[in-house]
C-alpha cells in the first residue's frame, strides 16, 4: 500500500469522528444507516485484516464493544469513543501492521465496523 | 617531553614509574591526569603528530562474519589516536547499563554506575562538551518539542567541537617535565617474568629497524578494543594463550553500536517542532535529540538499550540540496560525471537546504538538514549490542611489517539484539503516531529475516577485555587490571562489561580517570614506601 493512500485509509477513521455529529440515526440499526460513513480501499484492508488476525470479533457487537461502547452503540457514539481508545492503543503498543503501517487496534476495528457495516468481512 | 624512537641508539632501555601504551583519549587522559605527582610517564605512540600511510597499515586486519569497515578505516594510528576523526558526539552510559537485566545475558558490571557518574563532570570538560545535562528538557522548551511520549525518555546526544585529543592536549603533554612522549614506538610484546604475574617490560619496534625495551612499575595498555585483545593474545612466551586468557576471555565479546533504521514516520507535525530533532544549537554546542525506552520498559519487553534519532529521510538516502551539492563537487573532483549529473536536479530543488547549509557551514556550525511541513523522517537507532562470547576477535595468518600477527574481527550480532533494536523503533514509532506527530511506517526489511543492507557499525569497538569481577567472565577486575597480573592495567572501551546505546568516548574518559585515582594511590603508596624505607 503506498503512503497516501494509506494514509487516506487509516485516517477514514478519523473523518468517521469528524462526521459523527452529523450522524443522527439513533443507536440500535445505525450502524446499517444509509449515513454510515463509506470505507475506502485501504480502510477495507485494514479492517480484513484486523478480523483475520482476531476472526472471534466478526461482529458488531464485538466490535463495538471493543471500542468501549454499550451493545446498542450507533456510529456516533463509536466515534466518539475512537480517539481516546485510538491513543490509549498506541500508548500501551497495541497495535497491527498492515502492510508495514502501524495501526491501533481501535483503528483495526473502526475499519472492521466499516466492512461489516458494508456487508463484508464475514461479519 | 618529546622523543622519537628513531632517534635514540639501538636497544636502549627506558625507565619509568609508569608506561602507558597508546595515545589516544583513555592515553592521553591518563598521562594528563597523573602528571605532577611525582611519577615519570612515558606514553608510548606507535605514530608519530601527523597521519603516516606505513604506520597505519599496522592497522590493517582481517573481518569475517558481518560486514564491516576496513579495520585501518574504522581507527586512526597517531597521536591522539581515533579522536582525529571522531564526530565528537557524546552521551553517558545510564544507571540501568551497569545493573543486571534479565533479558540480557551477562549484563551488571561489577562497579555501580555511582562509581562512574562521579567522573562524568571531569569527562565533559576533557571532551569540550557543555554542562553535564542530558535531558531533553534541559535544553529545549516545551512549546518546542514534540508531544512527550508515553514509555519514552527523552534525552540528547553532545557533540564537542570535536576534541582532537592530539592537538588539544599535546603542547601541556610535551612541556611536562615528568612525560615523556615517545613518538614512532610500537610495542611488539608486552614481557612476563617467569612467575607469570608481573610485567617486567615491553618490547619496542620501529619500522625502520631500531628496537628498545621500555621498564616501569605499572603498565597501561591503552590501545583500542581491537588493539587491546591483539597485544595480549600476542605476548605469549610465557602465557601460551596470551596473557589474561586463561579463561579464553580476551578478545570475546566484542560490541558495537550497530546503526539500523527500522522506522519512517510520515510527520504530520509543524515543520518547526520537527527541525529540533534534527539538531540544534546552543551557545556553541551542538544537541541531537534521542529518545530511549524507560528502564522498566526495556525490562517488561526483554530487550537490550537503543538511543533513537529522527532523521530527514533524504538526508539518510544523500538527497537533500546540501549534501546533493556536496556530492556534487565530489563528483567533479573524481571525475565522477555521472554522480555530478545525479546530484544537480537535486540542488535545484532543494535550494533553501542548499543556502541553509552553506550559511550553517560559513559560521562553523554542523549541517542539519531543514525541515519542511509533511516531513518524513526515519526513526534511527543506535542499538545497545548484548554480550556475546562469539563476536570477537582473534588473531590471523598474516603478519604486518613487525611481524606481528594482524587481528581478525569477527563481529556477530544475535536475535536480541535485532528484537531490540526493532522494537525500540516500533514504540517510538507508535508513540509519534499515538500523539498526532505523524504516521509510522516499518522498514521492509523488518518484516524480512536478518539484518538490512544498511546496517552499519558505530566505529565503536567495545567489551574485548570486559570488566568481571570473576575471570571466567572477563578479562580485567573493578579496578581495571588484568585477572591474575599484578601491575598491567587496561583503558578504554575494552574494558565495557556492556555498553549501552551511548558513545563511548565520554565513559572512556571518565573511567580513564577513575583508573587514574587508582594509580595514583598505588603509586603514592609505592614513593611512601621508598622514602620511608630512606628514613
Amino acid at each position: 500500500m503506498r503512503r497516501r493512500t494509506f494514509l487516506r485509509g487509516a485516517t477514514a477513521a478519523a473523518t468517521c469522528a469528524l462526521m459523527a455529529p452529523a450522524l443522527s440515526a439513533p443507536a440500535s440499526a445505525a450502524l446499517a444507516s444509509p449515513f454510515r460513513p463509506l470505507a475506502s480501499d485501504a480502510a477495507r484492508r485494514i479492517g480484513e485484516h484486523y478480523l483475520a488476525r482476531n476472526p472471534d470479533q466478526r461482529s458488531h457487537r464485538a466490535l463495538v464493544a471493543g471500542l468501549g461502547c454499550s451493545a446498542g452503540a450507533g456510529w456516533r457514539e463509536a466515534c466518539d469513543a475512537f480517539g481516546a481508545a485510538r491513543q490509549a492503543d498506541f500508548r500501551a503498543g497495541r497495535t497491527l501492521t498492515v502492510d508495514g503501517w502501524l495501526v491501533a487496534e481501535a483503528e483495526g476495528r473502526l475499519c472492521a465496523l466499516l466492512l461489516c457495516a458494508e456487508g463484508g468481512g464475514g461479519c | 617531553m618529546l622523543k622519537d624512537l628513531r632517534d635514540l641508539p639501538q636497544d636502549t632501555v627506558i625507565v619509568a614509574d609508569l608506561c602507558i601504551i597508546g595515545a589516544g583519549a583513555a592515553g592521553i587522559t591518563l598521562a594528563r591526569r597523573l602528571r605532577g605527582q611525582g611519577h615519570s610517564i612515558c606514553l608510548i605512540e606507535s605514530g608519530g603528530f601527523e597521519f603516516s600511510e606505513p604506520v597505519q597499515d599496522l592497522y590493517k586486519g582481517g573481518l569475517v562474519g558481518l560486514p564491516y569497515q576496513d579495520l585501518d578505516v574504522a581507527r586512526l594510528r597517531f597521536f591522539g589516536g581515533t579522536t582525529n576523526h571522531w564526530e565528537g558526539m557524546c552521551a553517558p552510559l545510564m544507571p540501568m547499563d551497569f545493573d543486571r537485566r534479565s533479558a540480557v545475558p551477562l549484563s551488571g558490571w561489577p562497579i555501580s554506575y555511582g562509581d562512574v557518574a562521579r567522573y562524568y563532570g571531569e569527562a565533559q570538560e576533557v571532551c569540550q562538551l557543555g554542562p553535564l545535562r542530558y535531558g531533553l528538557s534541559d535544553w529545549l522548551e516545551a512549546e518546542r518539542r514534540l508531544p512527550d511520549l508515553s514509555r519514552v525518555l527523552s534525552r540528547v546526544y553532545q557533540y564537542g567541537p570535536p576534541a582532537r585529543f592530539g592537538s588539544v592536549y599535546r603542547q601541556e603533554l610535551v612541556d611536562a617535565d615528568d612525560v615523556t612522549i615517545l613518538l614512532h614506538a610500537n610495542v611488539t610484546e608486552i614481557m612476563v617474568d617467569d612467575g607469570g604475574e608481573v610485567v617486567r617490560g615491553l618490547r619496542l619496534a620501529t619500522l625502520d629497524g631500531t628496537t628498545a625495551t621500555a621498564r616501569s612499575g605499572r603498565y597501561v595498555l591503552a590501545c583500542g578494543g581491537i588493539e587491546n585483545p591483539r597485544l595480549l593474545l600476542s605476548s605469549d612466551q610465557v602465557h601460551t594463550a596470551g596473557i589474561g586468557n586463561g579463561h579464553d576471555q580476551v578478545g570475546r565479546y566484542f560490541m558495537e553500536h550497530y546503526e539500523v533504521w527500522p522506522v519512517d514516520v510520515a510527520m504530520t507535525a509543524a515543520k518547526e517542532k520537527v527541525q529540533p530533532y534534527f539538531g540544534f544549537n546552543v551557545d556553541g554546542l551542538y544537541i541531537k535529540p534521542c529518545m530511549v525506552l524507560e528502564p522498566k520498559v526495556q525490562e517488561s519487553l526483554g530487550i537490550a538499550n537503543g538511543g533513537a534519532v529522527l532523521d530527514s529521510t533524504a538526508y539518510n538516502k544523500d538527497v537533500t540540496g546540501f549534501v546533493a551539492l556536496r556530492r556534487l563537487l565530489n563528483g567533479v573532483r573524481e571525475g565522477d560525471m555521472a554522480e555530478a549529473r545525479e546530484a544537480l536536479p537535486l540542488i535545484f530543488s532543494d535550494l533553501d537546504d542548499v543556502a541553509q547549509g552553506a550559511w550553517r557551514k560559513v559560521r562553523g556550525q554542523r549541517y542539519r538538514p531543514l525541515a519542511e511541513d509533511r516531513q518524513a523522517v526515519s526513526v534511527k537507532i543506535y542499538g545497545e549490542q548484548v554480550p556475546n562470547p562469539d563476536s570477537r576477535v582473534t588473531l590471523g595468518d598474516e603478519r604486518d611489517a613487525l611481524g606481528m600477527r594482524r587481528p581478525v574481527l569477527d563481529w556477530r550480532l544475535t536475535d536480541l539484539d535485532r528484537h531490540s533494536g526493532v522494537t525500540s523503533a516500533r514504540i517510538i514509532g507508535e508513540g509519534l503516531t499515538g500523539e498526532g506527530a505523524g504516521r509510522a511506517r516499518m522498514a521492509e526489511w523488518v518484516e524480512d529475516e536478518g539484518w538490512p543492507d544498511t546496517l552499519e557499525g558505530g566505529m565503536h569497538h567495545m567489551g574485548t577485555t570486559r570488566m568481571s569481577a570473576d575471570p571466567r567472565h572477563g578479562v580485567v577486575d573493578t579496578d581495571c587490571r588484568v585477572h591474575g597480573m599484578r601491575n598491567l592495567y587496561v583503558a578504554g572501551s575494552s574494558v565495557f562489561s556492556t555498553c549501552g546505546y551511548a558513545n563511548p568516548t565520554l565513559t572512556i574518559v571518565a573511567i580513564t580517570l577513575r583508573l587514574a585515582d587508582h594509580l595514583s594511590t598505588r603509586m603514592a603508596g609505592v614513593m611512601q614506601a621508598v622514602h620511608g624505607a630512606g628514613d
